[in-house]
């Protein structure tokens, strides 16, 4: 190990600011790039299913359309 | 063989396909990005010797270098994507392509601004215009114009070509990158890794990059993924299988 302490690892030779601010800066970008594609989802799955309980309640008359290949 | 390719080719033009086939990596990549992560900076952070010249700045570079060779790499792969695209009229090719854009400006973005900090102790400036540095800003520059192009227009098909067709002129800056440090005077270090010759790094120093920039593209990998995955539900949205997934109201359980 390179470091004899944690404030030494923290202070990275006289580095730490440096150092620091590009990974804090970096797992900011990383954590936007994780979190928005799963929101993401969840708000398409969401809108999806609403649409899918407003075309069953209507009777299947404007859903049939789209819903034409379910029908067996 | 040709029947081999040909089959490959249909069931990769395949939404539905994909999106089956990915359901089960996703747990895998996210692992293999998370381990791979904590090894390589536990190594390049805590294990690594510091540099004799630039002192601990220089682990900076375990983020530094993997994000700039995925963002490359990554414009490569659009690149391609769109012009699978323009040429067999691939529609999953198009939303590929769409998937990649964010992803690669924002590891171009990373590489941008890690630069500039490293510079700062190492060179006394945060940003000079230097051939390196500059095309490298070309690049995020090129990456916002396809992102731009891939949603301007009305029709979707129309600003899919568009979007391809500047990624595949934007390729002429990624061999500009490259060969920067050794056609221009630089300020710019010469590349670290070649894949022709032995590293002139420690050893001690240079495994937790080669970790690193594994990781990276792993991780590049799933979120690509993950955003493709949206693209396939929101497109296909008014077919049945999409209607019939389990994660959807209307879904057998």
């Amino acid at each position: 190990m390179e470091f004899h302490s944690f404030s030494e690892f923290l202070a990275m030779g006289k580095h730490g600011f440096y150092v620091w601010l590009s990974y804090g800066l970096t797992a900011v970008v990383i954590a936007a790039n994780v979190v928005q594609p799963l929101m993401q989802r969840r708000r398409l799955i969401k809108e999806q299913n609403r649409r899918l309980r407003r075309e069953r309640s209507q009777g299947n008359k404007s859903a049939a359309s789209s819903l034409a290949s379910e029908e067996k | 063989m040709w029947q081999w390719l040909v089959r490959l080719y249909h069931r990769l033009g395949s939404p539905k396909w994909f999106y089956e086939l990915t359901s089960g990596w996703i747990f895998w990549l996210a692992l293999v990005s998370v381990i791979g992560t904590v090894i390589g900076l536990t190594l390049g952070l805590l294990y690594a010797p510091a540099d004799y010249l630039q002192g601990n700045s220089f682990r900076i570079i375990y983020i530094h270098v993997p994000a700039a060779i995925v963002a490359q790499s990554g414009f490569v792969m659009m690149a391609v994507a769109g012009a699978v695209f323009l040429i067999w009229r691939m529609k999953m090719a198009a939303w590929v392509a769409r998937a990649i854009a964010p992803i690669g400006a924002s590891m171009c973005l990373i590489s941008l601004f890690t630069g500039a900090i490293w510079g700062k102790p190492t060179w006394g400036t945060w940003w000079v215009w230097d051939a390196r540095l500059t095309s490298m800003l070309m690049l995020l520059f090129l990456y916002f114009g396809v992102m731009a192009l891939q949603r301007a227009i009305e029709s979707e098909e129309a600003s899919h070509k568009a979007g391809a067709i500047l990624s595949l002129v934007g390729l002429v800056n990624i061999p500009i990158i490259k060969y920067s440090v050794e056609w221009w005077n630089t300020l710019h270090q010469p590349a670290t890794l070649k894949l022709t010759e032995k590293p002139s790094m420690a050893p001690d120093m240079l495994w937790p990059l080669l970790i690193m920039i594994v990781t990276t593209y792993v991780f590049f990998a799933l979120l690509v993924i993950l955003r493709t995955r949206n693209e396939i539900l929101w497109q296909e949205r008014k077919r049945s299988w999409v209607q019939q997934l389990p994660e959807m109201a209307g879904g057998k359980r």
